[in-house]
């Protein structure tokens, strides 16, 4: 074929094609994929295994990750010297935790607000804290190792900027997600947004998945 | 004879300027508003929105009051879904577009407060600013459930 006329039917070629394309897939003829439901956070398929964990709970008792086991847990990582972002994502948390007890998906739910702070946050500190957002929170911290083991596993970054003169009026950068942890303490899900509906509507995406 | 005239009526009209608006020279401060300490919070923040009704550019440059140990100017910057609060050494408010304080944004920090803040209470602070001057305002501390943006400036955003 002469080269010229190889430029002439090229883009023609070309076009056929994708016209050809977007038909197919317009029309529907491709077959349906397989997808995971889609949420508005992130589904974490197969769900992610923890390793086991030493964290102090708000009566200062132990607290291992068997106390995960055998209902889903919203997890929190923030500080109480936090003025209004762990504030407002916790009210965030108790209205999701009204939601879903006006739906009756409650009975299996636990709600934890862990402080990467344990310097201020003392475990009863944590408490009084914690039940003045929803009367179903529970507060819990750890040493310092423990919390750094444990969200590093779990995604959660954060970082104690420690330099104030008294040691004292310090801050700490952390990330916002609230995690999802399953029956099986195992992480499931990660939400990015904390709109208690759109929380809602995740969870419950999430309770009709067949078990992983 | 004309002049005081106006004087006059000018004074009349300063009662009449709505009571949200404490006016210093040409920024004007609406809703100030915290939101009430869940038990053992030691610090807390204080919003406003600030309208520079002059013509230059302004800044607030500290907050001050008896409520808490110290008063900070702080901003939030999420990266990453990592939120960082930082100090800021001003807060710019320019003509035309009102500087929000809001949750999770520009605010001013109340470190090591010396009670409690408690719904329905005011407290007040004392604003300093580069062109307008000092103004105090008080702060009504509100509920828990206090929505992010009470006064309907959402549109702002
Ligand atoms: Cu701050």
């Amino acid at each position: 074929m002469p080269r010229s006329k190889i430029f002439l039917f090229l883009p023609i070629g070309l076009a056929a094609f994708a016209v050809g394309l977007w038909l197919s897939f317009d029309l529907g003829l491709y077959p349906e994929r397989v997808e995971p439901p889609t949420i508005a956070g992130f589904l974490i398929t197969p769900p992610k295994v923890i390793e086991d964990f030493t964290l102090i709970d708000q009566s200062g008792q132990s607290f291992h990750q068997d106390r995960w086991r055998g209902q889903w847990t919203f997890l929190y990582f923030g500080y109480t010297f936090c003025p209004d972002v762990c504030p407002l994502t916790l009210l965030e948390l108790g209205k999701l935790q009204k939601i879903l007890e006006r739906e009756h998906l409650d009975q299996n739910t636990a709600y934890l607000f862990v402080s990467v702070d344990p310097k201020r946050d003392l475990p009863q500190r944590l408490g009084e804290y914690t039940a003045y957002f929803n009367p179903k929170f529970r507060g819990a911290t750890g040493t310092a190792e423990e919390l750094a083991k444990l969200a590093q596993q779990l995604g959660i970054y954060y970082k104690i900027l420690d330099s104030a003169a008294d040691g004292q009026n310090y801050t700490v950068d952390h990330s916002t997600a609230v995690l999802l942890i399953d029956p099986q303490a195992r992480l499931r899900a990660v939400f990015t947004q904390h709109s208690p509906d759109t929380m809602a509507a995740d969870f419950r995406k999430i309770l009709e998945l067949p078990p992983q | 004879m004309k002049k005081t005239a106006w004087l006059l009526l000018s004074a009349l009209c300063v009662p009449f300027t709505p009571a949200l608006a404490a006016e210093p020279g040409a920024i004007q401060i609406e809703t100030p508003w915290a939101r009430e300490s869940p038990p053992a919070a030691a610090n807390g923040a204080a919003y406003m929105t600030l309208v520079n009704t002059g013509g230059e550019t302004d800044h607030l440059l500290s907050a001050s009051g008896e409520v808490a140990e110290t008063v900070e100017l702080h901003t939030h910057l999420m990266e990453n879904n990592v939120m960082k609060m930082r100090k800021v050494e001003a807060i710019e408010v320019a003509h035309g577009e009102p500087t929000v304080l809001r949750p999770g944004g520009l605010h001013i920090m109340l470190i090591g407060l010396k009670k409690p803040l408690v719904a329905g209470q005011t407290f007040p602070l004392t604003l300093r600013f580069e062109k307008a001057g000092e103004t105090s305002v008080q702060v009504t501390v509100r509920g828990k459930d206090a929505a992010a943006m009470p006064d309907g400036h959402a549109h702002h955003q």
